[in-house]
């Protein structure tokens, strides 16, 4: 964070690089002398600071997990009532849709998929990546740049495919970059991930055509509209910050 | 009599009995003599003890009390008698043996320069076809007291990839031998099978060193005999055992020398830093079980369909041209030339006569010769020469619900038409075809009376990448006249799994081919495709049948040129 932002009256914009210690410090570093008021701002400030740092915490848990491949873990940083869109599906409820997205699907990545999986997600440093946190400190809202390794299967129903699968084979494995644009909530003193949306900006695969039963690791429903796939939509809940006011 | 030995059914029509556990066993009886040989046996390692240690594997005490008799101890085991073979190539001895009373044997490969010995532990009823040569390689040393175990090792290599070779064997057996894949190769029987189609079988390649390598390959979905071999580059000779089943049930346990030729030397597509000593196979989990590797088995993923099934699954699904198909992602734009056109398509020797009306560039209308109704049917066409146009559709209605893949050329008024059918004798959901050739009839246009496109061996020993679509690459190997090989590529760029099936090759004009083929005893689809090799394109179609039925798809992909072997001359009748 800019040493600038920390001088300022107006909402708390995080951008990525933020390291709270450092922060921390400098805020005490930068106050001599403080009327009581000013304690007390200051202390909103930390605790606003917390949660900034709590939502990127949560984040980088959720890229480590998926990386780690461990989703079971990941099912821990969501809400009970959380949703995710992904590849064109969404998935509603930790236990339910959101279970079935990451154990269902993500989880059988070995037996090679028509949907796109995630492989590795590295976190990117973008100007344009920014944290939300809502006054009174219960909702965040987030947008992350990433680097994503993916892969799905090549069209089925094909001799030569069958082939490719017989030598561990038959996947398209590529390199995309993407968006996610979450909201969090506060259960208590802990943040959990409330809405997760991941938009590929070129997407390269397959969306989900069907839901669930049909589709046993499939969405809840489809989204109707996949040209928010295709281009993220602009200002969506998150302004581009210059700089951190 | 003839002097060519041709079967009474290619090797992927022969039904090869399914030999029980005991039937096999009475079988390997004979073994304990150990193997035949047409060449006299070696008597290099006669006298000789041998203690052979290998990394993980089996530990072998050998004693060689003769050119055929040996005592083993596996690892602290009892000393046990059996009869063995043993041939050298230069400073390598191969020596075969299995263990009497058991279904196992050893086949050991010794550098007796470097003391180094690959093993290969073979046996039967290892898997559902229990006559299916199994093998599990180690790799290890001849130990020797007082001295230290040489840290080098023989090892996989993909040094040997994309060779091929003519062998004649001491027996007479003559074959062509193409090692296009790190997993598979090809194989022409030229004398057990008079030559007219390539086969592939799972094999293994282990470098010696620089010039000398061992070979095996197993006949998997056949009869199962394994083929394995010690060859010199230099000398081009090699030296092994053949272990195994014929159609005749009989056993075929022999050790060979041979001399060859070398063919040629396609490409290969890994890294350049790739020495082959890995094999990685992607997603595929990790071998369970002793001697597990990946195998193609075409019957196990495409089952053959009755008769019954056919029809129900052609109700069910009959589609031309299915937008979504990896198989097409690379194809030809589709061409207008065709739209507007009235004419006819006449086949010599009784073939179809069609006359079509091509009302858009996918809708075109046809009717037999005499026939009044047009009937109107979905195709694609392309372009893939000036004035020579590739276009496809089903016959709906007909009996064996035909499709159609034709290739006219309007600067000659020339046509060729493969006519796809379903059902053969073996299987109903394979497709058979009828390859017709004629001229086009229509408006300003004389045709030639004698001049057609004609069968042509032009592209044999030629070997061309196809890239498809993202993630899905094959290369092509036109093998034989009458036959061709695909492999497709292992993420490194390594051939991987390879079959083979009979093909058919007319050339339209130079560098302009028509290519069919049938995966017979395998998916049952055929595939029409103009090859141009000069702007390395293609164009085609799929014709299949399967449980989700029948599909009439478009191909296309862009070539490479691999390279080529040069075997034509193999197939030559009167070669002598």
């Amino acid at each position: 964070m800019r040493q600038s932002s920390l001088q300022g009256r107006r909402s708390f914009v995080w951008k990525a690089g933020a390291a709270l210690s450092a922060t921390a410090a400098s805020v005490f570093a930068g106050a001599p002398e403080r009327t009581r008021s000013d304690a007390g701002e200051m202390k909103a400030r930390l605790a606003r600071l917390e949660d900034l740092n709590a939502v990127r915490q949560l984040h980088d848990a959720y890229a480590r997990h998926l990386n780690e491949c461990a989703y079971h873990d990941i099912l821990d940083l969501f809400a009970d009532d959380a949703r995710v869109e992904f590849a064109g599906g969404v998935f509603v409820g930790k236990d339910r849709g959101v279970r079935r997205l990451f154990v269902e699907h993500f989880g059988r990545v070995k037996e090679v998929l028509p949907e796109p999986v995630h492989t590795f997600l590295q976190r990117e440093t973008h100007e344009h990546d920014a944290i939300e946190i809502a006054a009174g400190r219960l909702t965040a809202t987030a947008r992350f740049h990433v680097t994503v390794h993916a892969e799905a299967a090549i069209a089925p129903g094909c001799p030569l495919v069958d082939m490719a699968l017989q030598q561990g084979g038959g996947v398209i494995k590529w390199v995309e970059t993407g968006i996610f644009e979450n909201v969090y909530a506060r259960e208590g003193a802990t943040w959990k991930i409330r809405q997760l949306a991941y938009r590929a900006e070129t997407p390269r695969s397959t969306p989900f055509t069907s839901t669930y039963p049909e589709h046993p690791g499939g969405p809840d429903r489809l989204l109707t509209d996949l040209s928010g796939l295709r281009r993220p939509p602009a200002g969506l809940h998150l302004a581009r910050r210059e700089e951190v006011v | 009599m003839p002097r060519v030995n041709y079967p009474r059914e290619q090797m992927h029509r022969i039904r090869y009995t399914k030999l029980t556990e005991s039937q096999i066993a009475e079988k390997l009886q004979r073994t304990k003599a150990g193997p035949v040989s047409a060449s006299a046996l070696s008597d290099a390692l006669t006298g000789k003890s041998l203690k052979i240690v290998t990394d993980g594997g089996p530990v072998l005490s050998y004693t060689f009390s003769s050119v055929n008799k040996l005592r083993l101890s596996e690892g602290d085991g009892a000393a046990a008698e059996s009869g063995y073979g043993a041939l050298t190539l230069e400073q390598l001895v191969v020596f075969s043996h299995m263990v009497p009373g058991t279904q196992r044997g050893y086949t050991v490969i010794v550098d007796r320069k470097t003391s180094l010995a690959t093993v290969f532990d073979v046996w039967f009823s290892g898997y559902t076809d229990k006559r299916e040569v199994q093998r599990q390689i180690s790799y290890g040393y001849i130990e020797e007291r007082g001295k230290q175990p040489p840290a080098a090792r023989h090892g996989i290599t993909n040094r040997l990839e994309g060779k091929g070779f003519y062998w004649k064997q001491d027996t007479g057996v003559e074959t062509l031998e193409l090692y296009p894949s790190v997993l598979y190769s090809n194989f022409v029987e030229l004398t057990r099978f008079g030559g007219e189609l390539s086969f592939c079988g799972a094999s293994d390649y282990i470098k010696i060193n620089d010039e000398q390598y061992i070979y095996s390959r197993v006949e998997c979905e056949f009869s199962g005999t394994m083929t394995l071999y010690a060859l010199d580059l230099y000398t081009l000779k090699q030296a092994g055992m053949r272990l195994g089943f014929n159609e005749q049930d009989a056993l075929d346990y022999y050790m060979f020398t041979g001399r060859g030729e070398m063919v040629g030397q396609i490409a290969q597509f890994e890294r350049f830093d790739d020495s082959g000593d890995k094999i990685a196979l992607g997603n595929r989990p990790a071998p369970t079980r002793k001697g597990e590797r990946p195998v193609y088995r075409p019957l196990l993923t495409n089952p053959a369909m009755s008769k019954e099934q056919v029809e129900a699954a052609v109700a069910k699904s009959t589609v031309a041209f299915n937008p979504r198909n990896a198989m097409a992602g690379n194809k030809l734009p589709p061409s207008n030339l065709l739209v507007g056109k009235q004419l006819t398509l006449r086949y010599d020797d009784g073939g179809p006569v069609l006359s079509y009306r091509f009302d858009d560039a996918q809708t075109l209308r046809w009717r037999r010769e005499g026939e009044t109704p047009w009937r109107e049917e979905k195709y694609e066409a392309w372009e893939p020469a000036t004035n020579v146009i590739m276009f496809g559709h089903l016959l709906s209605g007909t009996p064996r619900h035909d499709g159609l893949a034709v290739v006219v050329d309007f600067d000659n008024a020339l046509t060729t038409c493969v006519q796809g059918m379903l059902g053969t004798p073996y299987m109903a959901n394979e497709a058979s075809r009828k390859t017709w050739f004629g001229v086009v009839e229509m408006d300003g246009v004389a045709p030639p009376r004698y001049r057609r496109h004609q069968f042509t061996d032009e592209l044999v020993g030629r070997a061309l990448t196809w890239h498809y679509s993202p993630g899905l690459t094959s290369m092509h190997v036109y093998t034989t006249p009458h036959s061709f090989s695909w492999i497709i590529f292992l993420e490194s760029g390594a051939g991987g799994l390879e079959w083979s099936g009979p093909a058919e090759y007319v050339k339209i004009r130079d560098d302009l081919y028509l290519f069919n083929w049938l995966e017979e005893a395998c998916n049952g689809t055929l595939g029409i495709l103009v090859i141009n090799t000069k702007t390395m394109h293609d164009c085609g179609i799929g014709y299949h049948c399967g449980t989700n039925g029948l599909s009439l798809s478009s191909i296309g992909a862009q070539a490479r040129n691999a390279g080529g072997y040069d075997i034509k001359k193999f197939y030559a009748l009167g070669r002598s």
